[in-house]
């Protein structure tokens, strides 16, 4: 039998004055504040629990011709002594002692919330249950019986409720004042395991007689003192036997079973509250497959998950790439038409024309930073792709299926959702390696990373797409991706060998967040953040990078002057040459593309910048043609309507195309228009490199470009993270695979 | 012992990696209880948390970094032998 002594001899346990007191106590978010308010009105009165800067909230409430108080209790779980919303609500309930606590109870949820309603029992206090959403409830389907769940809760009333329409409040304000007249306690059963039980009454022996803890419920304090739980021996600490036999009964418990207590105890409540939602609650059988569940079902499935997986990610790129390819060659050609045209004639007005600064803004900085400008439509639409993929809640599970996957091949690659952050830019990713906690797996999980294509390496495939594979670059697009996520994978099974030595890989649970529609603010914002991130770069790394570039090859070394030198007798093809003979097996052995993997370590775009610098740049004399402002300006506003026309006849596209994947199937693509963008940059840049390169050795280069060292920042990060020596070790191995696997595709695919 | 012991149980006897939604209807408990007995094993130093990204993922730059993705949280087993981790609040506070 619980006992609690009524503490009325030292004032009431409300500022209010009044003489009972009811504590209002539950879960975050089950309703209880919207019941304080129905059940106080106006009469309100705000202010903080003493010493803390949580909120504490008092009303009046006239029940049963009586005026109580009713104090709101902080939202908690559990009355542990872990978070101080939870020692807030339990010192007021085993210091102040109410009259009575009204727990208030998600129904929707009522296994969970029966376990604070558990605890709140155990003080000894009277309870009662308002049974919360319990229109939710119905809705949903879930029947409790309120009856069968008071009788299984020692008869505290058990009332449900509607907070927010008010309904069940007066049957709840009915349910009160019986309970504090008399202080209806319940007479606890024993829920724990014999072992516990049997300590708890011994404790209990120790507490009965001792009167400085008179005004505690002495099962409460036996329980929480075979928690181990330190607040509460720090109370008790004067009674020296009791502390000794508690510490004790403690160190038998955990020897003997080899669990502690306090999981006895936990597990005791739960199997407590088991036995209740088998008898109270009834589910409609379909309910507990929720839609959330069912799309798991599929998109998590054992075998298919992978694959869907896949296909997405083509769907993807398939987009990325036919979506934005209007855009991008409407901006490939306002940049090197009408902006390159309007910058020659600024230097004619300057009286600098032909001089090496208009060389140095024509070739350098718009043929550099604009060559990579252009893209952005094409990062544009990869992280919409990808913002859509996180906010509808799939990445989560994309990564899961990845994780399931490694692990089932035994592969330690930990977690893949680092690495579907290294789509986006490879130096988070290594630093999102932090979110594991073994150093190892950190080390390893950052290697993989680099070879996740990231959003800097994509125009490089856009351009090498469009030269040779016409409009199935998505198709190359996605092939690279996937050859990243191949070799990470196989680079993962060398490193199981090598530095696991075959580990079993740990098992780990996965949340995974519901579904839901994707939010347009959230992704417009991802969106233009991370788009914007990508034009920052273009305007400073790489714009520096351009005009060094531009420097490097206006300096003559083997002949001529500056600013007027053979590309290939400039500084930079002098130097590039030097190393040209390296990627000779690989099949792109001339200096231009040597250099640009050099000068792509700044960052890939670079690549792109060096590449036009060096192929297109040198045949880049093409005067001023037509300067006209109005002519120039009609001409962009007409070529963007066109190339809106041209992204949404590629959107429809999208449905043929995917349908067409069916063996066997064939329909046709919409074909409304078609452009003609041959006099851009990027236009003379893929007819060069259709000219120095073969798609074989396209392809080769392509896959160097995406397996060697990510870029600067990369590395630096690397180094930051992990040390010198593993950035060194990373950089060289990168580059061995990149270079290996670069050869391997020259030298087998010229055998096929 | 019940549900709480199982919890750790099947935490040990997993074979990979599995969705709490799923050990969830494996243990026929409804997912939140779950989570809350997750959390008392990693309380008591059994499991551990990874993957609370919202402080680690950053760039480790002052305004965060774009690119940051919003990462669910994982649960592994802490192995004999092995205490918790520092977590990653460490690191960045380093930096
Ligand atoms: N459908 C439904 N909604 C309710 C009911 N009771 C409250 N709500 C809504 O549930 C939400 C949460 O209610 P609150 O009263 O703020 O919850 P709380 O328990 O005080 O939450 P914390 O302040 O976090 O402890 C609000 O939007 C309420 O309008 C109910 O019976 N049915």
């Amino acid at each position: 039998m619980a006992a609690v002594k009524s503490c009325h001899s030292t004032g009431p346990a409300n500022s209010l004055a009044l003489d009972f007191t009811i504590a209002l106590a539950g879960n975050p978010n089950a309703g209880k504040s919207t019941i304080f308010n129905a059940l106080t009105g106006s009469h309100q009165h705000v202010g903080n629990w003493p010493g803390k800067t949580v909120e504490k909230k008092e009303g009046k409430l006239t029940a049963g011709g009586k005026d109580i108080a009713i104090v709101d209790l902080p939202g908690t779980y559990s009355l542990t002594a872990f978070s101080m919303e939870e020692l807030i609500a339990r010192d007021f309930l085993i210091d102040s002692h109410p009259d009575a606590v009204i727990a208030v109870v998600d129904a929707t949820n009522l296994e969970r919330n029966l376990y604070l309603v558990i605890q709140l029992i155990e003080t000894g206090l009277p309870v009662i249950i308002a049974l919360n959403m319990s229109d939710i409830a119905s809705q949903r389907g879930i029947q409790i019986d309120p009856d069968q769940l008071s009788k299984k809760l020692f008869n505290m009333p058990v009332i449900p409720t509607v907070g927010y329409r008010q309904h069940g409040l007066d049957k709840l304000r009915r349910a009160i004042e019986p309970v504090i007249s008399t202080r209806t306690t319940s007479k606890i059963i024993t829920h724990f395991d014999p072992v516990i039980e049997t300590e708890i009454q011994s404790l209990q022996a120790f507490i009965d007689n001792d009167v400085e803890l008179a005004g505690y419920s002495s099962r409460w304090l036996a329980i929480k003192l075979l928690e181990n739980d330190e607040t509460i021996f720090e109370r008790v600490r004067h009674n020296t036997p009791m502390v000794e036999a508690a510490r004790y009964a403690i160190h038998t418990i955990t020897e003997t079973t080899g669990d502690e207590p306090d999981t006895w105890i936990a597990d005791g409540r739960y199997g407590f509250i088991e036995s209740i939602a088998k008898d109270v609650i009834r589910r409609p059988v379909d309910s507990q497959i929720s839609v959330s569940d069912r799309l798991d079902r599929i998109l998590t499935h054992r075998i298919w998950g992978v694959p869907i997986f896949l296909f997405f990610m083509w769907l993807v790129f398939q987009f990325t790439a036919n979506v934005s390819a209007p855009y991008l060659d409407w901006i490939d050609g306002v940049v090197s038409g009408p902006f390159t045209n309007w910058s020659f004639s600024l230097m004619t007005l300057l009286g600098l024309s032909g001089s090496w600064i208009e060389a140095l803004l024509v070739d350098g900085i718009i043929a550099g930073v604009g060559g990579v400008l252009v893209f952005v439509p094409v990062l544009f639409s990869l992280y919409f792709a990808i913002a859509i993929m996180e906010d509808s809640g799939y990445m989560a599970r994309a990564a899961f299926v990845m994780d399931r996957f490694m692990s089932a091949l035994g592969l330690h690659g930990k977690s893949f959702l680092p690495l579907l952050v290294g789509f986006g830019c490879t130096v988070p990713a290594i630093y999102a390696t932090r979110t594991l906690d073994n150093h190892t797996d950190r080390k390893i999980t950052a290697f993989l990373a680099t070879f996740m294509s990231c959003g800097a390496r994509l125009p490089v495939y856009m351009i090498f797409g469009a030269a040779f594979f016409g409009s199935a670059s998505g198709n190359l697009v996605f092939a690279m991706y996937l050859t990243g996520i191949g070799v990470a994978i196989l680079t993962s099974l060398v490193m199981t060998r090598l530095i696991y030595r075959d580990k079993p890989v740990p098992p780990f649970v996965m949340e995974l967040p519901p579904y839901r529609v994707p939010n347009a603010r959230t992704v417009a914002i991802t969106v233009r953040e991370r788009s914007m991130a990508f034009i920052r770069k273009a305007g400073t790394i790489i714009l520096i990078a351009s005009i060094i570039i531009w420097l490097l090859m206006a300096i003559p070394l083997t002949g001529g002057g500056f600013n007027d030198v053979e590309p290939e007798q400039s500084a930079f093809g002098t130097l590039s040459k030097v190393s040209a003979p390296v990627f000779a097996p690989a099949g792109f052995g001339d200096w231009e593309s040597t250099g640009a993997l050099v000068t792509g370590f700044v960052a890939k775009e670079v690549i792109i910048s060096t590449l036009t610098q060096t192929y297109v740049g040198a045949e880049q004399s093409t005067e001023p043609t037509g300067t006209n402002v109005v002519d120039n300006t009609v001409e962009i506003g007409r070529s963007l309507g066109e190339a809106t026309v041209l992204t949404l006849q590629a959107v429809v596209n999208i449905v043929p195309r995917t349908v067409n994947l069916i063996p066997g199937v064939s329909i046709p693509e919409a074909a409304l228009v078609s452009v003609d963008a041959s006099g851009s940059d990027d236009a003379r840049l893929e007819t060069a490199l259709s000219r120095n390169f073969t798609p074989l050795s396209a392809l080769a280069f392509n896959v160097f470009i995406l397996l060697y060292v990510p870029c600067m920042s990369a590395t630096a990060a690397m180094r930051h993270e992990f040390g010198a020596g593993w950035m060194w070790k990373q950089v060289a191995y990168t580059f061995a695979v990149a270079w290996l696997s670069a050869v391997l595709v020259f030298q087998i695919g010229g055998l096929l | 012992m019940s549900a709480l012991r199982d919890v750790l149980t099947a935490f040990e006897q997993s074979s990979g990696p599995i969705s709490l939604q799923r050990l969830a209807q494996q243990l026929d408990i409804s997912p939140p209880v779950l989570e809350d007995m997750i959390h008392f094993w990693v309380r008591k130093g059994k499991v551990r948390e990874t993957g609370d990204a919202e402080t680690c993922n950053t760039c480790g730059s002052v305004r965060g970094c774009p690119f940051v993705m919003n990462l669910p949280r994982r649960f592994e087993l802490v192995r004999d032998g092995e205490t918790t981790a520092p977590h990653c609040h460490h690191l960045l506070n380093q930096g």
